[in-house]
């Protein structure tokens, strides 16, 4: 789906590459977790994807188009974004009118960005909140209400930029759960960048990045087992990963390294049982 | 922010007057304030007052409202009167206060001026308060829509204004919090001379627009991931519905009108 060829990122000539020849491949449908602490080029890496900056050397190619100028209009209807902060990212004075803004861009016939919108508001579980302010929505709303928008443009990657991070613990439930629905209803590829390891978890890769390169690609339980080198670069470990390693250190085997609290809870009482 | 926070003073009802195409009130609320100016009988100020009350009486909002809407400009309308009641010195004595003549045509052009800035005021009231600001943005682009020829960024007027309408509860709310945080830091932004509070007021102000510049920033780059790239091959999802309503009450307004210059002179 999106494919990195020798990409090198740099916002100053000055200082060194933001993104270094980065070469990787993300496939359709595919949940990828981003990782890295900041300043490790995640950021960077994501607006790439939608041509909101173009590579300084170096090709990316999305769905077979590649970016360039001519192109990253047409790039920008396959991949949407969800940005950090869930105010400044709410453009319509109503939830209807924002969800709009993307269809509008586009030049969408009116009839059918009236069916768009709907579907999109139901999709996020929002439909009832149409004719809200956004300032009567809670940060997770808001994200809802920016999914939408992204969905009405019926694009086929969705890019997380650290959407999560300023949203209190149940609106990052919230988020996660919204785009496992999502993933259950549609093809779609995700690319979720975070700097906490639990929601990472959730994801089919995870891709670690530290200055600029990719560090580590894998499966979620393959990258947790790397605990002191993930420390090393500034990730810290979830605390169900590091209850996992504590306790294989002290001699109690778990059948396989759990990544959710309900599977470590199920594990120990499996355990217990046998004892 | 738990109160209720209603951006200008419109107030939600269900009526022939807020069903009307924003165009239409807007339209009509020009010409108005136009034909108010060059009224000089008193017959056809009662032609315009009948309107304005007409609309107001159509409207279901509260008096109450209308007359807090006003409430601002009572006093220049008060001042203007006793303005001219001093300063023209045309037609005959009437009386005198104070040893100071008042004459029967300053009472006259008193009473004129008055109920001229009355009226207006009290139509582009009634339009406020019964239409939404977007509504009023939408209908300012579309009626501006010709000036685009002329190269004048009418897309981008508008829409600055929407966001600006859009902003401005989340402003508030940030002025609030940065003022509890700055209070908390011992700035005072209540007591003291005026130029001690003036001199708070920066601490207010600085980290305000610091972070409006962000909102800006990041806005930006939200709206252009979205594909926006200006008025190019945009299409509109707001609509504004001309329709027999509108078509009545023009010609309503264009027999006030005719009736207004016929009465005139």
């Amino acid at each position: 789906m999106i494919e990195f060829n020798k990409v090198s990122y740099s916002y100053d000539k000055n200082s060194g590459n933001a993104v270094d020849e980065l070469s990787m491949s993300i496939e359709q449908n595919e949940w990828i977790a981003l990782i890295g602490h900041n300043g490790s080029g995640k950021s960077t890496l994501a607006k790439l994807m939608n041509g909101l900056l173009l590579p300084t050397s170096g090709t990316i190619s999305v769905d077979g188009l590649s970016l360039s100028e001519d192109t990253y209009w047409e790039i920008r209807k396959k991949v949407g974004m969800v940005f950090q902060n869930p105010e400044n990212q709410f453009v319509g004075t109503t939830v209807m009118d924002d969800v709009a803004f993307g269809l509008e861009n586009l030049g969408v016939p009116r009839e059918e960005m009236v069916k768009r919108v709907s579907a999109a508001l139901k999709e996020v579980d929002m439909y009832s909140f149409k004719d809200q302010a956004p300032n009567r929505l809670s940060g997770g709303q808001k994200q809802r209400v920016a999914i939408a928008g992204i969905l009405a443009i019926m694009p086929e990657v969705i890019i997380f930029d650290e959407a999560s991070t300023m949203l209190d613990p149940n609106g990052k439930q919230e988020l996660l759960e919204t785009i496992k629905g999502l993933r259950k209803t549609k093809k779609m590829t995700i690319v979720y960048i975070t700097h906490d390891l639990s929601e990472a978890a959730y994801a089919d890769r995870i891709i670690v990045m530290n200055e600029g390169r990719q560090w580590m690609s894998g499966k979620p339980r393959e990258v947790f087992q790397y605990q002191n080198e993930l420390s090393e670069i500034g990730l810290e470990i979830p605390l169900i990963s590091s209850i996992y390693a504590g306790m294989n250190e002290h001699g109690v085997k778990l059948e396989k390294e759990p990544l959710h609290m309900k599977e470590l809870v199920d594990q120990l009482w499996k355990l217990s049982s046998k004892m | 922010m738990n109160q209720s926070f209603i951006i200008g003073q419109y107030v939600p009802k269900e009526s022939p007057v807020h069903a009307l195409d924003a165009r239409t009130k807007l339209v009509i609320v020009f010409f108005y304030v136009l034909v108010t100016f060059s009224a000089e009988t008193l017959s056809s100020y009662l032609i315009l007052f009948l309107f304005a009350a007409f609309g107001a009486v159509m409207s279901r909002v509260h008096p109450l409202f209308i007359v807090k809407g006003l409430r601002p400009i009572w006093f220049i309308i008060i001042l203007t009167f006793i303005l001219h009641l001093f300063i023209q010195r045309q037609g005959e004595v009437l009386f005198s206060i104070f040893g100071y003549a008042i004459y029967d045509q300053a009472v006259i052009q008193a009473a004129i001026i008055s109920s001229r800035l009355f009226l207006l005021i009290l139509m582009t009231t009634l339009l406020t308060l019964t239409t939404t600001p977007i509504s009023i943005t939408d209908a300012v682009e579309t009626l501006l829509k010709p000036l685009k020829s002329l190269k004048l960024p009418i897309h981008e007027l508008a829409l600055m204004m929407s966001i600006s309408l859009r902003f401005i509860p989340t402003l508030i709310e940030e002025t609030d919090k940065i003022s509890k945080a700055q209070a908390s830091r011992g700035i005072d932004f209540r007591t003291g001379k005026w130029r001690d509070r003036l001199k708070a007021i920066f601490a207010l102000l600085i980290p305000l627009f610091i972070s409006a510049f962000k909102r800006a920033e990041d806005l930006a780059m939200a709206m252009e991931a979205r594909g926006y790239r200006g008025d190019y091959g945009r299409t509109k999802f707001r609509e504004l519905k001309f329709t027999s309503l509108d078509l009545i009450v023009f010609l309503i307004f264009i027999i006030i009108v005719i009736g207004f210059f016929y009465f005139n002179g």
